[in-house]
């Protein structure tokens, strides 16, 4: 026997007594980077463990026999190691694991996809994840600029500048920063220019029905923007962009990090003198604007198992504008100014007594308010006065737990309280929903991955919602992946489809929410203006939300390491949208109306995407999307039988519908030199897209047709050391200019200065 | 193959015309049938100011039969089948005048109407017109169609109605309101200083000279 293994012996008896023997390690990839989700096991013991987001691992071997001699080290997309455990490792003496990957590996972890940090490799779902690097060189400011470049995602504007993804509208797609959901939508527009995407740590994009993990509006897809959280001891970074239309943003991100407790502040202020791109309107298409973003993200480590998080946000905008009156008064000039508020909170309580296992219980409460004052130019005198306030409260529970390297489950529940204040919602309703969700995922095989997971949603309005979803993924070859996933998704009928109580007094016709319809019609009929009821009210089916199944399939080929080609084919049914009827005739000759889950969509298309590196400088991709989004039309016709008597016939067709461009692609490259210099060129094609339904049939004839368009943006930069970088582009290079695409005002220069310290 | 109920009707069927024919020749012997002859003719550039340009403006009288404007004077009259006013089209029955005019709307194009319906016609009354402009057979772009502010008549609509004798079917479709009957997809054309004037109506139709036949082929 040699001296170490005398010394091992003895150890090992001191340390039984002890009560110890513990396995610590760190695994890391070739640019010593930590790996998080490696399984590791005791070889011939049935004794295992994962690595945490630190790449770091612990193994309880203690009095284990026989007596633990190799560890086995496997993870997804990386090679699988082993590794001898010597004596030393016993006592405390660091393991210190390399992996190398085994193909093209972004290294990328997403949470967006499974409620859990998962390498975007690894699940089975299409994740897209804009890093904030690239963000950061392209010269972005708000969210709705980053999304505009991305593959299958289309900007558009109405009430707003959204986001339509797999030709839904914006109002299906959820939009959260941290996984908080943003509230505060307008006609179902979530204005992404709220968003600034400074201090950002990268875009997740799941495409897709998610409401199995996100519920609802998670039908078309989820975006989560990931905020950056650094880990020096002390960081900050300021910056500064000025350009066309007096647009400047102001940008500081601040961080302070402990062992224990880390901080991370981010403010801006942005803001603008606005354009206008119709020369003939008193009003401008954009209004001069400032806004501020304040977000605070910290994270305080309470003894070993314990965590306390917490996530702020603060946003406020004010706008000015003119415009002028039409109807009665016609012609007087009206000034105009609002303002915009959104608030969250989110403190969270993370246990994880093991590697296995965590729980953590969370309470979110979250606000948005609007604010609008119009005054008489002339006089000053007060035209109009809204406001609009809307909570939104959730605790909710999540609970994880590993099973083995085979099995992963995640469950949670929570409750979701909200409520309105607004003057076209009398009586301030609120309403209540109570959710549970379960996921588990399965992997038979290191090359196979099988998830399935569902979410129950009672609501206080509207029919229960049940939203599965299953997803796989295999690996058929080290160059092929494959991926299918199908689901379902919801969006909860809007606050005005619940809960309207309007008569419009000047034409006289009413319009009433589901909730709110039974009890209207009655106060109407008791005040003598009910003529005629066509639908007997009480005997409606309860509202439903609009609800989609979707079907996307795909795979990623990797020719050659530093070549990824992607492709999703997607398919999505959507039905029970919903759409105003009338429900009573009034005396006045007018309609009292309500709203029914009628209409039927179907969404279908092809997305692929080139992504490559060429040296170790040059970056790029090459994005194309095909999409054919068609609408259930109804028409009632006047024709003849073969006898040549008239006849009502009913023909039903799906029709193209508006603003939805068949084909669509981008281009980016970036450029990147050791030497500071930096470089980038974007652009992206929409093809044509149907504009106004000029002859009200409800469906894109063809010649309502507008021409499709492109934009190109240049970007340069050099930065001097680690400190400061200097930025300037011109996004829109070739000018394009849409009057119903108030994003798209032209030309526009920049120039930034950015400190890093 | 015939199911068993559709012989049994078909044979009733053929039981009936033996039967009505027997009846016919015994009664009335040969007669003169009418023959069936349909003309086809189109229109150009009617003009019919509305009463928006001219509130004194009278509706412009025309008979399908004779292929001709009919004077103001002869209004009263079954002189005329069909009249225009900006974008008002009257027929001469009800309301409108003392005739026998009636008139239905099909969604069926001008080429595939080879007989006109039997009944569902409807004449002239108060409360709307049996020819409906804006949905029938025409639509309004409103101000942020392309082209804008614009009437365009719906290819797929004809209408079939009788003459004011109550003697003929006619079936007819509105081409253009426009004048020399543009192309309404044109930069011209959507620009509202240089588009062509209205109301100039350009119409097509064909009308069944053999009395009461209501076939057009």
């Amino acid at each position: 026997m040699n001296r170490a293994t005398i010394l091992f012996l003895l150890f090992s008896f001191f340390s039984a007594e002890a009560g110890a023997q513990v396995l610590r390690g760190t695994v890391v990839d070739e640019k010593q980077e930590p790996i998080a989700d490696v399984h590791i096991t005791v070889g011939g013991i049935n004794i295992a463990t994962f690595s945490n987001q630190d790449g770091r691992f612990e193994l309880d071997v203690s009095g284990t026999k026989p007596a633990p001699s190799k560890l086995m080290i496997t993870r997804v997309g990386y090679k699988s190691e082993e590794k001898e455990i010597r004596s030393h490792h016993l006592y405390g003496s660091d393991m210190s694991i390399k992996l190398t990957p085994e193909v093209y590996q972004t290294g990328t972890m997403v949470v967006t996809a499974t409620r859990t940090r998962r390498d975007m490799e690894e699940v089975g779902i299409p994740v897209s994840v804009v890093a904030g690097e690239e963000i950061s060189q392209s010269g972005s400011m708000r969210l709705s600029e980053v999304l505009s470049e991305q593959t299958g995602m289309q900007i558009v504007n109405n009430h707003g500048t959204g986001v339509q993804v797999q030709g839904f509208d914006p109002d299906y797609t959820l939009i959260m920063i941290d996984g908080n959901p943003v509230i505060g939508r307008t006609a179902g527009t979530l204005d992404l220019t709220r968003i600034s995407v400074n201090n950002v740590e990268q875009v997740e994009i799941v495409k897709g029905p998610s409401s199995a993990l996100w519920g609802s509006d998670a039908l078309a897809g989820v975006i989560n923007v990931i905020t950056e959280k650094e880990t020096n001891r002390l960081a900050g970074s300021l910056s500064s962009r000025y350009g066309e239309n007096s647009t400047l943003d102001l940008n500081t991100g601040l961080s302070y990090n402990t062992e224990v407790w880390s901080n991370n502040l981010s403010v801006n202020r942005n803001s603008s003198g606005g354009y206008r791109l119709n020369p003939e309107s008193v009003s401008q298409t954009v209004p001069d604007f400032e806004n501020y973003t304040i977000s605070y993200k910290t994270d305080l480590q309470l003894g070993e198992v314990i965590e306390l998080s917490s996530d702020f946000r603060y946003f406020r905008e004010s706008q000015q504008n003119r415009e002028m009156i039409t109807g009665n008064d016609s012609g007087r000039l009206l000034a105009t100014s609002s303002a915009r508020e959104d608030f969250f909170a989110h403190p969270k309580l993370t246990y994880s007594p093991s590697g296995r296992f965590s729980i953590e219980a969370g309470l979110m409460s979250s606000f948005y308010k609007t604010d609008n004052e119009t005054r008489f130019s002339s006089s000053g005198d007060v035209h109009e006065k809204t406001q609009f306030n809307q909570f939104y409260n959730k605790p909710e529970l999540q609970a994880d737990y590993r099973w083995n390297n085979r099995h992963h489950t995640i469950a949670g529940g929570g409750l979701i309280f909200e409520k309105l204040k607004a003057e076209r919602y009398p009586g301030e309703p609120d309403f209540t929903t109570n959710f549970l969700f379960a996921q588990h995922s399965w992997s038979p095989a290191e090359r196979f991955e099988l998830t399935g997971g569902v979410r129950y949603d009672s609501h206080s309005e509207y029919k229960s919602q049940v939203s599965p979803k299953f997803s796989a993924r295999f690996r058929a070859a080290e160059k092929w992946q494959f991926r299918v996933s199908a689901g379902r998704g919801f969006k909860a009928p809007e606050f005005r489809q619940l809960f309207l109580d309007f008569t419009n007094t000047t034409a006289g016709y009413s319009v009433f929410g589901s909730g709110t319809v039974v009890e209207g019609i009655r106060r109407q009929m008791n005040e003598g203006t009910i003529s005629e009821v066509l639908v007997p009210v009480e005997s409606l089916d309860e509202i439903r939300a609009e609800s989609s199944w979707a079907v996307n399939a795909g795979f990623d080929y990797d020719p050659v390491r530093q070549v990824r080609f992607r492709v999703n084919a997607f398919r999505n049914d959507v039905s029970n949208l919903i759409e105003t009827a009338p429900v009573a005739r009034k005396e006045n000759g007018q309609s009292v109306f309500t709203y029914f889950n009628v209409d039927e969509v179907i969404s279908q298309g092809i997305e692929t995407e080139l992504r490559l590196r060429v040296g170790s400088h040059l970056t790029g991709s090459v994005g194309y999307q095909f999409l054919d989004t068609r609408r259930r039309i109804e028409r009632e016709r006047t024709v003849q039988d073969d006898r040549g008597d008239v006849v009502q016939r009913t023909d039903i067709s799906f029709e193209t519908m508006f603003n939805r461009s068949k084909h669509s692609g981008n281009v980016k490259l970036f450029y990147e030199h050791d030497n500071g210099w930096g470089a980038t060129f974007r652009g992206f094609i929409r093809g044509r897209y149907g504009q106004f339904d000029q002859n009200g049939n409800g469906y894109v004839d063809s010649n309502e047709y507008e021409n499709g368009y492109s934009v190109w943006n240049i970007s340069a930069k050099r930065s001097f050391g680690e400190i400061v970088t200097l930025r300037a582009g011109v996004d829109n290079l070739l000018g394009y200019k849409n009057i119903n695409q108030p994003d798209l005002a032209g030309r526009h220069w920049y120039g930034q200065l950015s400190l890093n310290f | 193959m015939f199911t068993e109920s559709t012989m049994k009707r078909t044979l009733l069927l053929a039981a009936s015309a033996l039967l009505f024919f027997s009846c016919d020749n015994t009664t009335t012997g040969v007669e003169d049938e009418p023959e069936s002859e349909v003309d086809i003719r189109t229109i150009e550039d009617l003009h019919a100011p509305g009463t928006r340009t001219n509130p004194a403006a009278n509706f412009v009288y025309f008979s399908l039969r004779d292929e001709e404007i009919v004077a103001h004077e002869d209004s009263a009259s079954t002189n005329w089948d069909i009249a225009f006013r900006g974008t008002d089209i009257i027929i001469n029955s009800g309301v409108s005048g003392p005739g026998e005019a009636e008139s239905l709307m099909l969604d069926v194009p001008f080429d595939d109407v080879g007989i006109a319906p039997p009944d569902g016609y409807s004449v002239d009354s108060e409360e709307a017109y049996a020819i409906e402009g804006s949905g029938g057979w025409y639509t309004y772009t409103g101000p942020q169609g392309n082209p804008s502010h614009a009437l365009i008549a719906d290819e797929d609509v004809t209408i079939v109605m009788k003459t004011a004798d109550g003697n003929h079917y006619a079936k007819l479709k509105i081409i253009s309101y426009y004048e020399g009957n543009p192309d309404t997809s044109t930069e011209e054309f959507a620009n509202l200083e240089t588009r062509a004037d209205s109301p100039y109506y350009t119409f097509q139709y064909a009308i069944q000279l053999g009395e009461g036949i209501r076939e057009f082929n």
